[in-house]
């Protein structure tokens, strides 16, 4: 957990509304980027970021003080995209081109050599189903540990474990696919 | 069998630490102040806040504290000097505990420009006018001090630092751009409810 989120949230339930500001700064980027995995579409993971901000707000004082923010966040986040794609009668999508699609920026990347695979590699993410694809980006992007990842899914830490390395093998074989 | 094995695991590895290395697509700036918007201040009664806090796990063992202890002594004695500094740290801008009679909340501002000579706040409170509040010479804290009383809102600022300098709040955690080149720091007053607001 990032050093100062539950004082933050101590802050936040005394009042202090700015304190939140700086909670929303810090988990943002891995939200937006969430909804845009799950509906491509800019706009709609834009508001679905918002809304997940302002639900995890409604419920912070059910936000148990001794576990990590972040993983409880982020199962709101996929609880939200959830009921937007039930609501509008869609699945999650299986593929796009995240700079393609967007008027977003994205992080500075200068190395060259890795950007075919790292490209390849984000098209067939798409393409695994959503347990495995977060259980993997939590793990290898967000840095949590399995206990996290646990957490932010809900299963047990055994279920994590065998969601991620399971997930890679499946990724491994979509990679070997041209 | 095993190099097959060994050959997977070494994929698994090489996958995971592409992963690590996808780009996210940035936030717009728009997005913190969206979400601000929503949302109202919350009002927990004493006694759940003792609850809480009694709850969030203070994470320091007695092992760890010896040498913190240690340091921190050593960090005392030769920092006693200095000390008469260290609360400045406190001072960014804030919401006090403090309602005027007219039921305006006072916003405390801090700016620290030694090499100023002269500081006011200017801002979207009195339409951005070229007449901003002064602020005044703390010569014990060593900053630049001003109050703001305004209603609840939400309110852009700057500081004008001799009379031609333009600079944002750099305590401030929301910031606007005004389209011309500069950016804009946000004060959002909420209810006031006793509670001490950092922007």
């Amino acid at each position: 957990m990032a050093s100062g989120d539950q004082s933050l949230v101590y802050d936040i339930l005394s009042g202090d509304v700015n304190a939140y500001a700086l909670l929303v700064k810090r988990y943002q980027k891995p939200i937006l980027n969430l909804m845009l995995r799950m509906t491509g579409s800019e706009q709609d993971a834009l508001d679905l970021t918002q809304e997940t901000f302002v639900r995890a707000y409604e419920k912070l004082e059910k936000f148990n003080p001794s576990a990590s923010f972040f993983p409880w966040l982020y199962t709101m986040g996929l609880n939200v995209a959830r009921d937007f794609l039930r609501k509008v009668n869609r699945s999650p999508i299986e593929s796009y081109d995240p700079e393609n699609s967007f008027n977003l920026e994205f992080d500075q990347d200068d190395r060259m050599g890795d950007q075919i695979d790292i490209q390849k590699l984000q098209e067939r993410l798409q393409l695994l189903p959503v347990d495995y694809r977060e259980a993997l980006l939590l793990r290898f992007h967000e840095g949590l540990s399995v206990n996290e990842v646990a957490q932010a899914l809900e299963l047990s830490i055994s279920g994590a474990k065998m969601r991620i390395h399971r997930g890679l093998l499946k990724l491994r074989q979509l990679l070997e696919k041209q | 069998m095993g190099k097959t094995h060994k050959n997977v695991e070494k994929d698994l590895s090489r996958i995971a630490g592409l992963i690590a290395d996808i780009r996210y697509a940035e936030p717009p700036d728009s997005l913190a102040e969206a979400v601000l918007g929503k949302i109202k201040p919350k009002k927990l009664s004493p006694f759940k806040r003792l609850w809480r806090k009694a709850r969030t796990p203070v994470l320091v063992t007695p092992l760890k504290l010896l040498p913190v202890g240690v340091s921190a002594l050593a960090i005392l004695i030769l920092a006693l000097p200095l000390l008469w500094r260290a609360p400045e740290e406190r001072f960014v801008t804030r919401t006090v505990n403090q309602v005027t009679d007219q039921g305006l909340n006072t916003v405390m501002l801090f700016l620290d420009r030694p090499d100023a000579t002269d500081v006011e706040v200017i801002g979207s409170f009195n339409n951005w006018s070229q007449e901003g509040v002064r602020m005044v010479w703390d010569k014990d804290r060593g900053l630049w001090v001003g109050a703001l009383h305004l209603e609840r809102g939400n309110y852009e600022y700057a500081f004008r630092v001799n009379n031609r300098e333009i600079v944002a709040d750099p305590k401030a955690i929301l910031h606007r751009d005004d389209g011309f080149g500069h950016q804009n720091s946000i004060l959002i007053i909420g209810n006031g409810n006793g509670s001490e607001t950092r922007i």
